[in-house]
C-alpha cells in the first residue's frame, strides 16, 4: 500500500472511531459517560486485532483488545452483540462494561466494533461499585461473562433486564448500554462502507497495513532510546503492609521489554490488576515516551513485551477483587514505567471520591499535580496518567446532589521543587447536607523511588471536619460534616546529569579557544570528538588527551576556510561552514555556537539573538556566549544562553564544569 | 453603497458594493494597528470604484484584534472578583489535561494572575442567598487592589450568579463607585449560563479584551470620520452585526468576528444560488474553517473553546483544521505521507513563492498538478516558481518512493481527506448527512479542493461564488443587526410551564430590543433542553411562548434523530433560554464585475492522467471538467465528471454528472 492510501485509510478508520465515540458520549444518560467521558470506542479486524481506537481515556488502551479476544472465536452473524465485564474474561473492573458487535458484509466477517463505558453502578456492597474492602470479585457487583446481548438485530430485552436488575439505577444502565449499541452500529456501518468502497480484500489489506504502520512508528522511536536496562521500584500502600512493585525495563534496538517480575503477589484486598489493566498502563507510558501521536492500534504496541507473573498483583487470578487495581494500581504502574525513563512522578493516584446513599451516587476522580518533564514544569490541577475525565462543575454538583461546595482551589506550593517544578494539586472541600456513605481513596508514594532528581510533591490529605484521616477512608458523613481533600502535587525535576553524560561533544576547529577548551574537557573525563582543518592539530589533541579524531570528517561541508591560526579570525566561522550551520542541527540535536569575542559583544549577541541573524555566526538560534575572551576564555566558564532553551541547559553543565570555552558544536541526543 | 472590510492574517480585504457592482481591494494587514491596513484597503477600493467616502452608507468591519490578543495573551491587566473559596476557577478549568500523551503540554496561562484574584465573602446557592454579601470587606479588597498598578478591568463571577445575580450587581455597583474608570464585566450579563468554569472563563476574557477593543474601535471610528465614512459596525462571533460602541463594551463578543463574516457570506451566497443547506468551507494559507448553513443562515453553537479558553457565547459553529495552501507535507516515521498541521505560512511560504521556503506544501502540489500556473491569482500576486515546487516535491518523493506527480497528487489527496474529516465533524458527527448538502468553497485555496472533498463525502453539488477570494469581506455586509441573549433557567417538572418560559423570553426580548434601539425587531427563541441527569443539552428552536408539550415533542424528535432513541418517561429539563433580537440585513446582491470571457488550455493531472484542461477566465457561463476556472482571487478546479455554469451573481454551481 502506498504512502498516500495508507494515510487516507488511517484517517478513515480514525474518523469512524471518533464518530462512534460521539454517538456514545452524546446518547448516554449517565454523567459518568456524558460529562466525564469515561468511555472508549474501537474497531478491530476479523482476527480481533485492534486497528483503531478513539482517544478518550488511556486506561482502556490495552484493555479493549482483551475484550474482543474473549469473543472472537464465537460464531457471529449480522446484528449480533456481546456484552461483558468479567475482569478475567476480557474486562478490567466491573463498572467498565464492554459491548462488542461483529461486523459482517454478507456472510463475511469484516471486523468488530466495540465500545466500553464506565457505568456509575453495577451493584455490589456500596454505591458506585468501588467498595473499599472487597475481598473477592463477587463483592464488587454483577459479573457478566461474555454473553450474547443481541442476536441478528434483536436485543435480548429479558437478559438486559436481568443484568441491570442487580444494579442501582437500572434504567440509566440500560440507557447507557443502548448508547453503546448505537455507537457500535455506527462503527459497523462505517466499516461496511469502507468495505463496499474498496472491496473486502482491500479493506483487509488496509487493516494489516494500518497495524504495520503503527508498529513502524513505535519502533522508530524506541530505536532512539538508549539500549540497556533500567530499574524502578515503588511500594503501594495497602493497609498494614506495603506491596512492592518492581520493574526492569530493557531497551534492545527497536524493542522494549517491561518485566514486573519481583512485584508483590496478588493480595486479599482489591488493588489487584488483571493483566489487561497492567497492559493499559504500560501502553500508556510507552506512548508518552515514544510517539504521542501514533494512531492507537495493536500494531503500535507490538514492539512492547510485558511480563507480569501470573498470580502477582499485576496479573491476578480469579476470584481476586480488582476494584482499585484499575484506578489506583494502574496509575502507579504507568508511573513506574515513566519513572524508569526519568520522568518525574505525578500525583500517582486518581483521588477517587464516592459519596452516596439510597437516593444518589456521586463519584468523581480529582485532578492533581503532574510531574515535571525534562524540559518543562508539570501542569497543575490536571488528571495525571491513566485518567483524563472532566470535573463535575460545582453548580452541577449542588443542583443534583445534597452537597455544598466550601472550597475548590489550586493547592499552592504542593508541587515539588526543581529547575522544572512539579504541578500543584487541588483542594476540594464538600459539606454534606444529608447522610452519606463516604469512600475516598488516594495514595501517594511516601518518597520518590526512582532516582530523585528534584523535590517530591506534597502528599495527598483527607481531612474530615479539620481532622486528618488516612489516605483511604470509608465511613459515613452526617449533615454538616465537611470533607476536605487536598490532592498530591507532582515531583520536580533537576537537570538530568545522566542525560548530560550522554551529550556527545564535537569540536569543530581547534583554535585559540578550541584547543584549550577541548583539552579541559578531556581532562574532566568527557569524551570529545575533535575536528580541525589542519588535521595534525586534531591528531595532536587526540594524542595528548585521548580525544577521538573525527569519525565523519566534515571536510566535504567545509566550504570556507576556518584555519584557527591565531590571526584573530572568528572561530564561529568555522562552525558556520559546517553542515549543521546551514540547516541547523539534526532533529533531537542542539548546537551550541560560541566565538572568541569580547564579553560585552558576546553579551550583546546573547541579548539580541534574532535581530541580525544572517550576520551572526552560523545563524544558530540557540547560542551560548562565553563571558571571556580569546586565549583567556577557557578560564572563565561562565555562559549566557541566547534564550531559555532546554537543549542548552543540557549541554552547558559540562562546559561549566570544565571551565573552558571555544568554538564548538555540541550535539545533544 | 456598502463597504465591508475584513482583516485576515496576511491581507486586509475591502469589498464595496455599488449599483450591482463589486469592487474589491487588498492591502497588507498591519499587525501593530489594524486600522492602518483597514484605511489603506478602503482608500484603494474607493479609488478603484471612482467614488468618495461620503457616498458610503454602511461600513461593516470584521477584525481579529480580540482573537490575536487572546491567542497571544496580550490583554489588559484584569482582576477577578469570585466567591470566596472559588477564585481559581479559571486556572482549574475542567481538570482535563491539554494533551493525553504529552504530559507537560499546558493549558494557556490564566489571564488573571493569582495576586489579582479576590475572594468575595458571599454565597448564593441554587435557591438563593446562603451567605449575605459582606460589603465592607469588598470595599476593603477593592481599595487594596486599586493600589496595584494598572488594573484596567474587573471580571465578577460569583457562584449561581446566572440565577441569582443580586450579589454580582451589587459588586459591580461598588466597583463603579470605587474605580469609575475601570471596565467591569459581570458573569450574569456576559454569559448568563449554568456551569461556573465556562461562565467565569468567558467573563474574564470579556473583561480582559474590552479595554483593548474600546481603544481600537475608538481610534478606527475617529479615522473613519476623518475620511468621511460612517461610524463602523462590527461583525460579532455569532454572525450578527453591532455598532462599534456595543462591540467595545463586550470584548468577548468579537473573538470569532473574522470567520463569522466568511460563514455568513457563504451561507447567503449559497441560498441565492438555490442551496440554502450547505457546508461552507474556507481554506486559506494556514488553516481551513468549516461551518454549516441551514435554510440560508449559519449554524451556531452556544459555546466552544478558542485558543484553549472556554467561551460560553453564541458563536458561528466553525470547526478549524490545520490544512491550508501553506501546509507542509512530510513523511512520518511509519512511512505515511502527512500534510500539516505545520504551515510554511506567508513567509517564507510555499517553495514556489521563491522566498526561501524549501519544504513542499499543498500549493506546490497544486502547481505541479497543473491546477495552478505561474500567473494564477493567489493572494498578493506572487509569481509562482514551478522549478522550486518540483524540487521540493522530488525530495519528499525520494523518501516515499513515489514519482513526482504521484507525490503531488498524494499531497492534494491527503489534504482533501483532512478537510473531508473536518466536514464530517460538523455534519456526520452531529447526525447530518452531508450528501444532502451543497459544498460552498471559498478562500484562496478552497475552490482548488472542493471537488475532491465533495467526492470523498459523496456530495453532488458545489457552489463557488465569484468573489470567493474575498467572501469574508462580502459576508460582513450581509450580517443582520442582532443581539443574542442567554439565560439559564433550570426549569423542570411542574416549574416548566408556558408562563415561566414565556416570561423569561419576554424579559430577554425587551432587553435586546432596548439595546438594539429597535422596538419592532424580530424575536426568535430557542431552548437548551435535556433529559434530567444528562450533561449536554440540545438546542431546539421554538416559538417565543412555547407550549411545554410541543417543546417536549420537538426535543424528542431531535434526540431521536441525533442519538437514535428518545425516552418519553424521562424528566425533561429546560436549562437555558436563548433569544435573538434581529433586524434583517439588506439583501446581498453582489452583481458582476463585468469581466470579458477568456479561454485557454493547459495540461493538468486528473486521477493520475495528464489531460488538456480548459482554462476559463473572466465571465464564465458554462463549464465542464476537465477545466480550471480562474476567478479574481481564487482558482476553481473542475475534474472530469463535474459540470455546471454561472448564475446571475456570477456564482459557479457545479453538479456531479
Amino acid at each position: 500500500m502506498d504512502a498516500v492510501s495508507l494515510q487516507v485509510m488511517v484517517g478513515a478508520l480514525r474518523a469512524a472511531c471518533d464518530e462512534m465515540g460521539v454517538v456514545l458520549v452524546r446518547s448516554a444518560h449517565s454523567a459518568n459517560v456524558k460529562e466525564r467521558r469515561d468511555a472508549s470506542t474501537a474497531l478491530f479486524d476479523p482476527d480481533g486485532q485492534m486497528v483503531m481506537q478513539a482517544e478518550h481515556i488511556p486506561v482502556h488502551l490495552g484493555a479493549m483488545p482483551s475484550a474482543v479476544a474473549a469473543v472472537v472465536g464465537e460464531d457471529h452473524s449480522s446484528g449480533d452483540a456481546w456484552v461483558l465485564n468479567d475482569p478475567y474474561r476480557g474486562g478490567t473492573h466491573l463498572p467498565d462494561i464492554t459491548v462488542i458487535s461483529p461486523v459482517l458484509s454478507g456472510a463475511e466477517l469484516v471486523g468488530f466494533a466495540a465500545s466500553r463505558a464506565h457505568h456509575a453502578d453495577v451493584g455490589g456492597a456500596t454505591p458506585g461499585s468501588m467498595p473499599a474492602d472487597s475481598r473477592v470479585l463477587d463483592d464488587e457487583g454483577v459479573v457478566i461473562p461474555p454473553t450474547r446481548l443481541a442476536r441478528a438485530g434483536r436485543l435480548d430485552e429479558e437478559l438486559l433486564h436481568d443484568l441491570t436488575g442487580g444494579m442501582r439505577a437500572p434504567a440509566q444502565r440500560r440507557a447507557d448500554l443502548r448508547a453503546q449499541l448505537a455507537a457500535n452500529r455506527t462503527g459497523g456501518m462505517r466499516l461496511k462502507e469502507l468495505a463496499a468502497r474498496s472491496g473486502l480484500g482491500a479493506l483487509g489489506e488496509a487493516m494489516r497495513e494500518t497495524l504495520d504502520y503503527g508498529e513502524r512508528r513505535t519502533r522508530a522511536r524506541i530505536a532512539q532510546l538508549p539500549d540497556g536496562d533500567r530499574d524502578a521500584r515503588d511500594v503501594l500502600e495497602a493497609g498494614e503492609h506495603d506491596l512492592p512493585l518492581r520493574l526492569t525495563a530493557s531497551v534492545g534496538g527497536e524493542g522494549l521489554l517491561l518485566d514486573f517480575t519481583g512485584s508483590a503477589d496478588q493480595h486479599d484486598g482489591n488493588l489487584n490488576c488483571p493483566l489487561a489493566v497492567t497492559l493499559s498502563a504500560c501502553y500508556f507510558a510507552v506512548r508518552v515516551l515514544t510517539d504521542p501521536d501514533v494512531p492507537p492500534s495493536a500494531g503500535a504496541y507490538r514492539p512492547v513485551r510485558v511480563i507480569a507473573p501470573e498470580g502477582s498483583l499485576l496479573n491476578a487470578r480469579p476470584p481476586a477483587a480488582v476494584a482499585a487495581g484499575n484506578v489506583e494500581t494502574s496509575s502507579r504502574v504507568a508511573d513506574l514505567v515513566l519513572g524508569a525513563f526519568g520522568q518525574a512522578l505525578g500525583q500517582g493516584t486518581m483521588n477517587n471520591l464516592t459519596l452516596g446513599n439510597d437516593d444518589f451516587t456521586y463519584y468523581e476522580t480529582l485532578a492533581g499535580g503532574q510531574g515535571a518533564c525534562a524540559d518543562a514544569d508539570g501542569p497543575s490541577a490536571v488528571h495525571v496518567a491513566m485518567s483524563n475525565t472532566l470535573n463535575t462543575p460545582i453548580e452541577a454538583l449542588e443542583l443534583e446532589f445534597p452537597l455544598r461546595a466550601v472550597e475548590y482551589s489550586v493547592r499552592r506550593g504542593s508541587g515539588g521543587a526543581g529547575e522544572h517544578r512539579g504541578g500543584n494539586g487541588v483542594v476540594r472541600e464538600l459539606e454534606a447536607l444529608g447522610r452519606h456513605a463516604l469512600f475516598a481513596d488516594h495514595r501517594t508514594p511516601p518518597a520518590r523511588t526512582s532516582e530523585p532528581r528534584g523535590g517530591p510533591g506534597e502528599r495527598g490529605r483527607n481531612v474530615l471536619n479539620g481532622v486528618e484521616l488516612p489516605g483511604k477512608v470509608d465511613g459515613e458523613l452526617a449533615p454538616g460534616d465537611r470533607m476536605r481533600i487536598e490532592t498530591p502535587g507532582g515531583g520536580g525535576q533537576e537537570v538530568d546529569m545522566a542525560e548530560v553524560e550522554r551529550v556527545e561533544r564535537v569540536f569543530l576547529g581547534l583554535g585559540i579557544m578550541g584547543a584549550r577548551m577541548a583539552a579541559n574537557l578531556c581532562r574532566a573525563g568527557f569524551e570529545v570528538t575533535a575536528w580541525n582543518r589542519t588535521r595534525a592539530r586534531a591528531e595532536g589533541l587526540a594524542e595528548a588527551h585521548g580525544a577521538r579524531g573525527p569519525r565523519h570528517p566534515p571536510r566535504r561541508q567545509a566550504t570556507r576556510g576556518d584555519d584557527h591560526d591565531g590571526r584573530g579570525r572568528s572561530a564561529g566561522r568555522g562552525c558556520s561552514s559546517a553542515r549543521t550551520a546551514r540547516r541547523g542541527p539534526r532533529r533531537g540535536r542542539a548546537r551550541a555556537d560560541m566565538s572568541t569575542i569580547a564579553p560585552t559583544a558576546s553579551r550583546a549577541i546573547a541579548d539580541r539573538p534574532r535581530r541580525a541573524p544572517g550576520r551572526l555566526p552560523g545563524r544558530a538560534r540557540d547560542r551560548l556566549a562565553p563571558e571571556g575572551r580569546g586565549r583567556h576564555a577557557h578560564r572563565h566558564g561562565r555562559w549566557r544562553a541566547s534564550r531559555p532553551s532546554s537543549s542548552l541547559d543540557r549541554c552547558s553543565p559540562p562546559w561549566e564544569s570544565s571551565s573552558c570555552t571555544s568554538a564548538a558544536g555540541a550535539t545533544v541526543r | 453603497m456598502v463597504l465591508g472590510v475584513d482583516v485576515g492574517g496576511t491581507f486586509t480585504d475591502a469589498v464595496l458594493l455599488t449599483d450591482g457592482r463589486v469592487v474589491t481591494a487588498k492591502a497588507p494587514t498591519t499587525a501593530a494597528d489594524q486600522s492602518d491596513g483597514v484605511l489603506a484597503a478602503v482608500e484603494t477600493a474607493l479609488e478603484r470604484a471612482g467614488t468618495t467616502a461620503g457616498e458610503v452608507d454602511r461600513f461593516v468591519h470584521g477584525m481579529t484584534v480580540g482573537t490575536n490578543a487572546l491567542l497571544e495573551g496580550k490583554v489588559a491587566a484584569t482582576a477577578l472578583l469570585a466567591s470566596e473559596g472559588f477564585t481559581d476557577l479559571e486556572e482549574l478549568g475542567r481538570q482535563a489535561r491539554a494533551e493525553l500523551y504529552r504530559l507537560c503540554a499546558g493549558h494557556p496561562p490564566p489571564l488573571v494572575p493569582p495576586g489579582l484574584r479576590v475572594g468575595v465573602r458571599e454565597r448564593m446557592g441554587p435557591e438563593g442567598v446562603l451567605r449575605p454579601l459582606d460589603e465592607r470587606a469588598l470595599y476593603g479588597s477593592i481599595r487594596a487592589l486599586s493600589h496595584s498598578e494598572g488594573v484596567e478591568a474587573f471580571a465578577v463571577c460569583l457562584l449561581w450568579g446566572f440565577r441569582h445575580p443580586e450579589h454580582e450587581r451589587r459588586a459591580a455597583a461598588i466597583l463603579e463607585e470605587e474605580v469609575p474608570d475601570a471596565h467591569v464585566s459581570t458573569s450574569h450579563e456576559t454569559a448568563g449560563v449554568f456551569r461556573e468554569y465556562e461562565r467565569a472563563a468567558t467573563t474574564i476574557v470579556d473583561a480582559a479584551l474590552s479595554p483593548l477593543l474600546r481603544r481600537y474601535l475608538e481610534r478606527l471610528g475617529e479615522r473613519a470620520r476623518d475620511l468621511g465614512l460612517p461610524n463602523p459596525e462590527v461583525m460579532l462571533s455569532g454572525g450578527g452585526v453591532a455598532d462599534a460602541g456595543t462591540a467595545a463594551r463586550h470584548g468577548s463578543w468579537t473573538v470569532l468576528s473574522g470567520p463569522a463574516g466568511g460563514s455568513v457570506g457563504a451561507a447567503r451566497m449559497a441560498e441565492r444560488s438555490g442551496a440554502p443547506d450547505a457546508v461552507c468551507l474556507d481554506m486559506g494559507g494556514t488553516s481551513c474553517d468549516v461551518s454549516l448553513a441551514e435554510a440560508g443562515s449559519v449554524k451556531r453553537t452556544g459555546g466552544r473553546e478558542v485558543g484553549g479558553r472556554a467561551l460560553a457565547l453564541p458563536m458561528v459553529d466553525v470547526h478549524t483544521v490545520g490544512a491550508g495552501g501553506g501546509s507542509v507535507a512530510w513523511a512520518d516515521a511509519g512511512g505515511a505521507l502527512r500534510v500539516g498541521p505545520r504551515s510554511a505560512g506567508a513567509d517564507p511560504g510555499p517553495a514556489c513563492y521563491g522566498r526561501g521556503g524549501f519544504e513542499p506544501t499543498v500549493t506546490d502540489a497544486n502547481l505541479v498538478l497543473g491546477y495552478l500556473d505561474r500567473g494564477s491569482p493567489l493572494a498578493g500576486g506572487v509569481e509562482l516558481d514551478l522549478g522550486a515546487a518540483r524540487r521540493a516535491l522530488a525530495d519528499l518523493g525520494g523518501r516515499l518512493e513515489l514519482e513526482l506527480e504521484a507525490v503531488a497528487a498524494g499531497i492534494a489527496r491527503v489534504a482533501s481527506a483532512e478537510m473531508a474529516r473536518a466536514v464530517r465533524v460538523v455534519t456526520v458527527e452531529r447526525g447530518i448527512d452531508p450528501r444532502d448538502l451543497a459544498l460552498v468553497a471559498f478562500g484562496g485555496a478552497g475552490p482548488l479542493h472542493a471537488a475532491a472533498i465533495a467526492d470523498e463525502l459523496g456530495m453532488r453539488r458545489i457552489v463557488v461564488p465569484r468573489a470567493s477570494g474575498v467572501l469574508s469581506a462580502l459576508g460582513l455586509v450581509a450580517g443582520e443587526r442582532r443581539r443574542d441573549l442567554v439565560e439559564s433557567v433550570l426549569l423542570a417538572g411542574g416549574d416548566l410551564t408556558e408562563e415561566a418560559v414565556g416570561a423569561s423570553v419576554a424579559r430577554l426580548a425587551a432587553r435586546g430590543r432596548e439595546e438594539l434601539h429597535a422596538p419592532e425587531a424580530e424575536v426568535r427563541a430557542s431552548y437548551d433542553l435535556r433529559y434530567a441527569g444528562q450533561a449536554f443539552e440540545l438546542t431546539i428552536a421554538e416559538a417565543p411562548e412555547p407550549d411545554p408539550g410541543r417543546l417536549r415533542r420537538a426535543f424528542e424528535s431531535a434526540h431521536e434523530e441525533r442519538y437514535g432513541y428518545a425516552d418519553s418517561h424521562a424528566d425533561l429539563e429546560l436549562v437555558t433560554v436563548r433569544v435573538t433580537v434581529a433586524e434583517p440585513a439588506a439583501d446581498l446582491i453582489p452583481g458582476n464585475d463585468g469581466a470579458a470571457a477568456e479561454e485557454t488550455t493547459r495540461s493538468a493531472l486528473f486521477d493520475g492522467r495528464r489531460m488538456e484542461a480548459k482554462v476559463l477566465g473572466g465571465a464564465i457561463s458554462r463549464v465542464s471538467g476537465p477545466a480550471i476556472c480562474e476567478l479574481p482571487e481564487a482558482t476553481l478546479v473542475v475534474p472530469p465528471g463535474w459540470s455546471g455554469g454561472a448564475d446571475v451573481d456570477g456564482t459557479i454551481v457545479l453538479e456531479r454528472g
